[in-house]
């Protein structure tokens, strides 16, 4: 799972472009979406491998300037948590 | 709900020797809160000369009481279960970002830890601007209306 996250520094210091905020706020709405399905998920390990399978790909791609990649890669996370979705559905 | 509404009505209006009869128990099924009968005693001379007669009385249940002083703990336990952050550096004051040392993934997870325990949803508007732990029962408090 690709998922990008843009500037998540831990001291946010830096001004962003409104830009760049924006893209910012998406990437953190859709990590929430996905921690929000995981905990539909009726078994605990799953949920738990889920969360940490996100965090791992948001971590990889923390450091990503470029905003056409992050768009891509935020573009990508809200495909597959669509899936997600579809399949907790589905198994209900 | 309309229904039971009246049925309640109905039954306080009833005298208490009447209440003896079997009061029927509610039948609404969209009924959120449990129902306790409870028995008391009515002092009614008058209209009882005899026996002291009992009456039913439903009671409907709700949330436990919330006051300042539990948000509190109960916050600061969840953080204290979290293992990203060290129990020492945590106050009530402690920004999660600048002094405990989280990031915003970190942030969400949290804020979405407090939705679990107190059962109701922080809409993402709300949730950034929730950065430390007093700004979190604040909000709480403020959503529960709760004042002392």
């Amino acid at each position: 799972m690709l998922l990008s996250a843009c500037l998540r520094k831990k001291i946010p210091q830096q001004t962003m472009s409104l830009k760049r905020f924006m893209l910012r706020v998406e990437a953190l709405k859709l990590y929430r979406n996905v921690l929000r399905q995981a905990q539909q998920l009726p078994d605990p390990t799953q949920r738990q491998d889920v969360q940490e399978w996100v965090r791992a790909d948001f971590e990889t791609h923390r450091h990503h300037q470029d905003e056409e990649t992050i768009k891509r890669l935020i573009m990508q996370g809200k495909q597959q948590l669509e899936e997600l979705e579809k399949t907790i559905k589905r198994s209900k | 709900m309309a229904s039971l509404g009246r049925c309640v009505r109905l039954i306080t209006r009833v005298r208490p020797s009447l209440a003896l009869a079997s009061i029927p128990r509610a039948t609404t099924i969209g009924c959120l809160h449990t129902l306790n009968t409870r028995e008391c005693t009515v002092n009614n001379k008058s209209l009882l000369p005899t026996l002291n007669k009992t009456c039913s009385v439903r009671n409907y249940s709700a949330k436990e009481p919330l006051t300042l002083d539990m948000i509190q703990q109960r916050v600061l336990l969840v953080l204290k279960l979290y293992d990203k952050i060290s129990p020492e550096k945590l106050t009530m004051d402690s920004h999660f970002m600048q002094d405990l040392g989280l990031d915003s993934l970190d942030h969400v997870e949290v804020i979405m830890a407090m939705e679990d325990e107190f059962g109701f949803e922080i809409p993402d508007g709300d949730a950034e601007k929730l950065l430390r732990p007093a700004d979190i029962i604040r909000y709480v408090a403020d959503k529960e209306d709760i004042y002392d």
